[in-house]
C-alpha cells in the first residue's frame, strides 16, 4: 500500500471518527425517585399530597423568585405538621432538573436533585453542593439567606437549585403561614 | 575494474521533501478546495442572503440532530388533537413542551390527562398545564394505559393493577372490580398538521451561513472535523513553505545553467 492510498484510509477514518462523535445525546439520570424521596422525607409514612393553586395573587412573587411564569396552575405537595415536601421542576440550560425539596418552620431541611437530564452540570447533585441549602430561609427580598457556592461549568444549574430552593420556601409560607 | 560512481551531491532536505510535498498537496487538495469554496462563499453571504437563508434538505437536519426520530403519535380529540413527536408533545399545533412519548390520553370533562410511564399531564382543553403528577403522586411506577369512563374521574392500569382517582385527581384508590379500558386510539396525523410539526420541532431551522460555516471550520464533522481543518490548516502553511524552497532553488539552478551556457 503506498503512502498516498495512506493518507486516504487516516482521512476517511478520522471523518468516521467524527460522524460517531457527533450529536451524542444524553440519558435522563434518576438519583433517587420521587416517590422514594417523599417516602424518605416522612419516615416512610408520607400524608396524602394537597395542591396550591397558583393564583394571580401569588404569581407576581412566584415571577420575581424564578424569573418567569410557574409553567403550570397548581402545585403538588405532602405536608405534615411544619413539615412540607415539595417536588418541583427547573430548567438548567435546556432540559428540567427534578429536585426534591423539604421545608420545616421556614427552612430547608433537606434539597436533593432526583432527576438531572441536561449533559453538563450534574455536579450539583453531590451532597457538598446541596448541603449548603440547609437552613436556608427566604428573606424580604425573595431571596435566600444563604450564600450558597457556585460550582464552575455549572452555573445555569446553580441558579436553577437556587430558584427552587426560594421557591419551595415561598410555596411553604403559603400553605402553612 | 567497475567505475565507482561519482557520489550525489546533497543539497538541502533533497527529493524526499519533494515527494512528501506532492503526496500531501494531492492528498489533501478536496480539503482545501472545500475551504476555499465555503471561505469565497462565506465572504459574500450578505449578497447571496446565506444568513437567513435555511436549509430544506432533510438529511442536514438529520445530521444536527434536529430531525425527528420515531414515529409521530397523533390522538384525535373532540376539539383539537393531541401529538408527540420525538419527546415533544403538541396539542393541535401549540408546544406544551418535551414529555417522554404518551402510554395513553384520556378527555375529561375540564381537562385532559396524557399519562407517561412515570408521570401523568393535566392540562385544560386550551392547552394550559394544570399539574405534572410525579411518580410519587401515581401508584405503581409503571403507567400503562389511562381512561376516564365517567368523564369526571380517571382510571389507570399499572404495574400494580388497576387505580381510579378522586375527581380533584389528587388521591388515588384500588379499582376493586378491575374493567377493561377503552383507550382513546391513536390515528395518522393530517399530512398539513404534521409538516407544520416537523417545522415547529425544528424550529427557526438552520442557515445555509450556519453550514457553510461548520464546512469551512471542519464542525459539520464534529470535534474530529475541527482537528482535520486545524491540521490541514497548517499543513497548507508547510506545503506553501516547502513550494516556495522548491520554486527558490528551481530559479536559482536555471540562473546558474543560464550563465555556464
Amino acid at each position: 500500500m503506498n503512502t498516498f492510498a495512506q493518507i486516504r484510509i487516516a482521512l476517511v477514518l478520522s471523518l468516521a471518527l467524527a460522524y460517531s462523535a457527533f450529536g451524542d445525546t444524553p440519558d435522563e439520570d434518576v438519583y433517587l425517585a420521587p416517590d422514594a424521596f417523599i417516602s424518605e422525607s416522612f419516615d416512610d409514612s408520607p400524608p396524602k399530597p394537597s395542591v396550591l393553586w397558583v393564583t394571580n395573587e401569588l404569581k407576581p412573587q412566584i415571577q420575581k423568585i424564578l424569573g418567569h411564569d410557574y409553567p403550570a396552575l397548581r402545585i403538588r405537595y405532602w405536608a405534615q405538621q411544619s413539615r412540607s415536601a415539595w417536588i418541583l421542576e427547573e430548567i438548567g440550560k435546556v432540559k428540567p432538573i427534578t429536585v426534591g425539596i423539604v421545608v420545616e418552620d421556614g427552612k430547608i431541611v433537606r434539597l436533593k436533585v432526583l432527576i438531572y437530564r441536561e449533559s453538563h452540570g450534574w455536579e450539583v447533585k453531590h451532597s457538598f453542593f446541596t448541603d449548603q441549602f440547609i437552613e436556608a430561609e427566604l428573606t424580604e427580598k425573595l431571596r435566600l439567606s444563604k450564600n450558597i457556592d457556585g460550582i464552575s461549568g455549572a452555573t445555569l444549574s446553580v441558579n436553577a437549585l437556587k430558584r427552587l430552593g426560594g421557591l419551595a420556601l415561598y410555596l411553604h409560607q403559603q400553605v402553612q403561614p | 575494474m567497475s567505475k565507482r560512481r561519482p557520489a550525489k551531491k546533497r543539497r538541502g532536505p533533497g527529493r524526499a521533501l519533494l515527494r512528501l510535498h506532492r503526496r500531501v498537496g494531492v492528498a489533501l487538495s478536496a480539503i482545501f478546495i472545500a475551504i476555499c469554496i465555503t471561505g469565497i462563499l462565506l465572504n459574500h453571504s450578505d449578497d447571496l442572503d446565506f444568513q437567513s437563508r435555511t436549509v430544506q434538505a432533510d438529511w442536514v437536519y438529520d445530521w444536527y440532530g434536529l430531525e425527528p426520530a420515531g414515529e409521530l403519535l397523533h390522538y384525535p380529540l373532540p376539539q383539537n388533537s393531541l401529538s408527540s413527536l420525538d419527546g415533544q408533545l403538541f396539542l393541535g399545533e401549540k408546544s406544551l413542551g418535551h414529555f417522554p412519548a404518551p402510554r395513553g390520553v384520556a378527555v375529561l370533562e375540564n381537562l385532559i390527562a396524557v399519562a407517561f410511564p412515570r408521570s401523568i399531564l393535566l392540562l385544560t382543553h386550551q392547552g394550559q398545564i394544570i399539574e405534572t403528577l410525579p411518580d410519587a403522586a401515581i401508584p405503581g411506577n409503571d403507567t400503562r394505559q389511562i381512561a376516564s369512563p365517567d368523564q369526571r374521574t380517571l382510571i389507570i392500569d399499572t404495574n400494580l393493577g388497576q387505580f381510579r382517582s378522586d375527581e380533584a385527581i389528587l388521591d388515588w384508590s384500588a379499582n376493586e372490580s378491575a374493567i377493561a379500558l377503552a383507550p382513546l386510539e391513536t390515528s395518522p396525523a393530517p399530512a398539513a398538521l404534521k409538516a407544520k410539526l416537523i417545522r415547529s420541532f425544528r424550529g427557526e431551522g438552520i442557515t445555509w451561513g450556519r453550514v457553510l460555516l461548520d464546512l469551512h471550520t471542519g464542525r459539520f464533522f464534529g470535534s474530529a472535523g475541527k482537528w482535520i481543518a486545524d491540521l490541514s490548516g497548517i499543513a497548507l502553511i508547510l506545503l506553501t513553505l516547502t513550494g516556495v524552497y522548491y520554486t527558490m532553488r528551481y530559479l536559482k539552478k536555471a540562473r546558474e545553467r543560464s550563465l555556464s551556457r
